[in-house]
């Protein structure tokens, strides 16, 4: 973290006017009083204080909260708001997260999570769904192949190193070689905090420290190694982070862009799950100003969402167009049928192409044991929280899981794990001979969770929870045998 | 339908009598589809005006199904159905992960061929959903939820000669466990398996057709075949193909080994369930254990009396061969009806908060008479090793919802590492580090995984060959966790005998 007065000198350049001083504390909130030092800054964190001075059933400190801080260049805000959500069955449950703008509690559309930023290698913050910049993008989330595989009818080569990835909200990436510089405000009652789970030195975390109500911090780090890496507000564990506050950074070397990091698995194209819970039990205390005891308290999660859907919102077959799309876009893998052989993943036979798979990262933010069920194709796993997985001297370790690369068709995801997997994309090997060779149309697989009532909503609902589908698109007309 | 033989699909140039042959099976299999799909929309109108009627009736009758449109104003209170139990659990920690050292993957440097252009990008041709895939949109979950498409005898395309097939049907009764308690269960039987739990055994081979044909009752139902990797028609999912009305053979082969091949090869330890309303179903029995053996290999002979894992994978004793299915039970859950909370009602399937801990299973080749009681493992058989017999299997499935850890012990309870792990979800664990030459098994390539623990969950299956050094008595433990907080909710005993 780097020191806050010695960030200070930089906004205090952005602060031409004296005059405008209280107007800029205004929208700057308690971070900014820091830097001008304790003795200027009395007067005006006591009248912020005072505005944020609520009974203790407040929900959030007082309207005149500040509105949108300036921005710094290279530096990524992110607002602490709370919210209601609307569930996959209607009903709206009170939320907290990491927003991209400050939002009120009673806003219709809070800002409860970010759209996707990238830090770069070269110094940039850009806001961006997709990464490599500038690849190209893939059209409704499906990598087109390259061609035929005239020695495998039906199937496919695929392109190496070509197609952008496509991420949900609540996504940071990073590129290795980056400086990640995070701005937080709490505009909430209660104090908060920001944490990047293994982020640091030996796989430490990495912290904000506590945020006071209307308080801001800055988090200053270089990317750590590529993997995928859980951010969370840790405040009364894990009750905050089942409100909302969480997120995933994701760290790519600039120069292996479509590989999980140098010499290991290359992918055509890579998809992020990020898996969560809602329990409105918990938020309905929160959101009437109690705090919530977990340990009095059972969780008793409700709703079940990946990358913030559920059910049918998930599976992308509502009437909303625009949300059907960002569905397939994010969540929904999908391409083309392509031999695969999980010795290698790199270069494939012809110039340009890739033999391998796609990459899928689960994560699991939320508190229950996932079992991520794949349909239609085993997964390769080759690697959890950011320890690649040996292809030799396997060995069981002291939890009792198997370590060494495998096929899994269910794959465990504890609260907190990472898994990377490799979801090869191949003929569904024990399906019929005939009825492969006279395939004509798409073909889709469900993805659920085995711990089955996490496929429920609101009680019911079967398949309204953490659910998705992968699709082997349909041979394409004049490429057949 | 003939027994159409494809060459090898690595073979690139398919047969102009093949070709003859799939077209006419195309041909077929396109008027199958148009009866079939007139035959389907016909069964889903009349459906979907019955489920209407449902649900208006429940609407009157109780809980109001959530309304399709928000509101944007929120409501100060988050409507909750679960009553929080004021019971102290412990807050689930993540669990310390071991450091693997990360071997660096060998990456053999292929030559690139020198080709001609790449051929111009093709423009997909978007598809077209003739072969009863639902296009549908939904404008609530619940519509979705309630709306699943049941067909009422659906046509298996290419139907070929199968080497295995099963007649399943589905029954429901009250079935006595282990500890004296009966529940209501649902699950299959076979014309000759009786009625028990789990469904009976099935145990076809790799590369053979395999046909089960399937008559539910009580409702649609399907058979979804976990693991095995079939077309989505065959794959019984409802969503993704449909729901069984009347009755449907399912089809498909599994996939031929190849030694030292990572690529291929399905033997192994599988399961079966019905997918529909699956957190219920499942629950309520509706599974069964699935085998696939290996076809001998000319490489890999088998001694008598023996058969192997897979088709390089070590040789186990067939007498000895041995199921664990480590299941719960939810007493609620089991006075529910079929179609609980599929049209919006609250019925608690979110809440699964089981007080009866059970193992089902036993000896694979010899399970005894289980018509009419539940299949209960009560001592695990097993052969010493070395020994004169080969070594014995224990099958291991996962058939909660909840995590499980496995210790193996000697008789005073101290860890005993007399378990290797071969296999995961129907895939042997193999040594993959070099590209281009065959990969063996662990144990062949110089380490086996062996193990004292194991820990996996819902779902998950693992082939075990046990292996204690002398006679006597040895011990599995079996715990289950909390699927949040991970505390330890029971735990049984099973004695292993080794002789």
């Amino acid at each position: 973290m780097t020191d806050i007065q010695e960030t200070a000198k930089t906004s205090v350049g952005n602060v031409a006017k004296p005059t405008d001083l209280m107007a800029t504390a205004g929208q700057l909130g308690r971070w900014d009083f820091l830097r001008y030092g304790a003795a200027a800054s009395v007067g005006a964190a006591a009248l912020l204080y005072g505005q944020s001075s609520k009974p203790a059933q407040a929900r959030v400190v007082a309207s005149s909260q500040p509105l949108a801080v300036t921005p710094l260049p290279g530096v990524l805000d992110l607002y602490i708001n709370d919210g209601y959500l609307k569930m996959v069955d209607a009903s709206l449950v009170y939320h907290r997260g990491f927003g991209d703008r400050p939002t009120d509690v009673n806003d219709a559309n809070p800002s409860l999570a970010i759209v996707p930023k990238v830090f770069t290698a070269d110094g940039r913050l850009v806001e961006s769904r997709s990464y490599p910049l500038d690849a190209v993008l893939p059209p409704e989330g499906t990598p087109l192949p390259y061609g035929p595989d005239p020695a495998n009818p039906g199937q496919y080569f695929i392109r190496r190193n070509y197609w952008a990835s496509y991420f949900p909200q609540r996504t940071i990436i990073a590129e290795v070689g980056s400086r990640i510089r995070l701005r937080v405000h709490n505009r909430l009652s209660k104090p908060h905090e920001f944490t990047l789970h293994g982020a640091g030195p030996n796989r430490g975390n990495v912290s904000t420290g506590i945020i006071d109500p209307a308080g801001s911090k800055l988090l200053e780090l270089d990317a750590p190694a590529p993997g995928t890496y859980i951010y969370s507000d840790p405040t009364n564990q894990p009750v905050e982070r089942v409100l909302g506050l969480f997120g995933v950074l994701l760290v790519i070397h600039p120069d292996h862009q479509w590989a999980i990091g140098e010499d290991l698995a290359s992918f055509e194209r890579q998809w992020l799950w990020i898996c969560h819970n809602v329990d409105s039990v918990w938020a309905g205390i929160e959101a009437s100003g109690g705090t919530v005891d977990p340990r009095k308290t059972k969780a008793v999660p409700r709703y079940f969402t990946l990358n913030g859907r559920s059910g049918y919102e998930s599976l992308g077959i509502t009437t909303n167009d625009a949300l059907n799309l960002a569905t397939e876009e994010e969540t929904l893998i999908s391409g083309y049928p392509r031999q695969v052989d999980v010795r290698q993943f790199g270069e494939g036979t012809e110039l340009g192409t890739l033999r391998g798979g796609q990459l899928v990262r689960l994560v699991n933010p939320g508190i229950v044991f996932h079992q991520m069920h794949f349909h239609g194709n085993h997964l390769w796993t080759v690697g959890r929280n950011n320890y690649p997985w040996p292809r030799r001297e396997g060995f069981v370790d002291p939890e009792g899981h198997v370590v060494v690369q495998q096929w899994e068709d269910v794959v465990e995801l504890e609260p907190m794990d990472r898994k990377d997997c490799i979801l090869p994309i191949k003929r569904p090997p024990d399906a019929v001979n005939a009825v492969w060779a006279a395939r004509t149309t798409d073909w889709g697989y469900p993805m659920h969770c085995h711990a089955e009532p996490s496929q429920t909503a609101a009680g019911g609902m079967y398949p309204g929870g953490m659910v998705a589908h992968w699709t082997l698109k349909a041979p394409i007309i004049g490429t057949g045998p | 339908m003939t027994n159409v033989q494809v060459p090898n699909r690595r073979d690139g140039r398919r047969t102009s009598m093949f070709k003859r042959q799939a077209e006419r099976d195309e041909e077929l299999a396109k008027r199958q589809r148009e009866a079939e799909k007139k035959a389907r929309e016909a069964a889903e109108k009349k459906r979907k005006e019955a489920k209407k009627k449902a649900r208006e009736a429940n609407r009157r009758k109780s809980t109001p199904s959530p309304s399709a449109t928000a509101t944007a104003t929120p409501s100060a209170t988050a409507s909750a159905s679960a009553t929080p139990v004021p019971t102290p659990t412990v807050t689930a920690s993540p669990t310390p992960t071991v450091t693997a050292s990360p071997t660096p993957t060998v990456t053999a440097s292929p030559t690139p061929t020198v080709t001609a252009s790449p051929t111009p990008t093709p423009t997909p041709v978007p598809p077209v959903n003739d072969d009863g895939t639902p296009s549908h949109r939904f404008r609530s979950q619940a519509d979705f939820s309630s709306d699943q498409m049941d067909v009422d005898n659906p046509v298996t395309e290419f139907l070929q000669t199968p080497q295995t097939a099963v007649v399943l049907k589905f029954f429901s009764r009250d079935l006595e466990f282990d500890d004296g308690n009966k529940f209501e269960i649902w699950s299959f039987e076979s014309e000759n398996s009786g009625r028990s739990l789990p469904g009976p055994t099935l145990r076809p081979k790799e590369g053979e057709i395999f046909h089960a044909t399937f008559t539910p009752s009580k409702g649609a139902h399907t058979i979804h075949w976990h693991g095995m990797e079939p077309d989505p028609r065959n794959d019984g999912v409802g969503h993704t193909s449909f729901e069984i009305g009347e009755t449907y053979t399912y089809q498909w082969q599994a996939e031929l080994g190849r030694p030292g091949d990572p690529n291929y090869g399905a033997a192994g330890t599988y399961f079966y369930h019905c997918h529909v309303n699956t957190v219920l179903h499942a629950q309520m029995g509706m599974f069964g254990a699935l085998v696939v053996d290996p076809t001998v290999h000319p490489d890999y002979p088998v001694s008598p009396g023996a058969r192997r894992a897979f088709v390089d994978g070590p040789e186990y004793d067939i007498a000895t061969e041995c199921i664990l299915v480590p299941y719960s039970v939810d007493a609620r859950w089991h006075e529910m009806d079929h179609a609980a909370g599929l049209s919006g009602e609250d019925v608690g399937l979110n809440r699964f908060e089981p007080k009866h801990f059970y193992l089902l299973g036993g000896n694979l080749a010899d399970p005894g008479d289980t018509d009419d009681r539940v299949w209960s493992l009560s001592t695990i058989q097993a052969n010493v090793v070395p020994g004169e017999r080969k070594p014995t299997l224990l099958r291991i499935l996962n058939a909660n919802y909840l995590p499980n850890r496995m210790y193996f012990t000697d008789a005073e309870g101290n860890p005993a590492q007399i378990a290797e792990i071969i296999a995961h979800d129907g895939r042997p664990f193999r040594d993959t580090s070099v590209p281009g030459v065959p990969s063996p098994p662990c144990s062949a390539a110089g380490y086996p995984l062996l193990t004292s623990l194991l820990s996996f969950g819902a779902a998950e299956r693992y082939d075990v060959m046990l292996t204690p050094p002398s006679a006597g008595r040895y011990e599995l433990r079996v715990e289950w966790e909390d699927w949040i907080t991970g505390e330890i909710l029971a735990k049984r005993t099973v004695p292993i005998i080794a002789t």
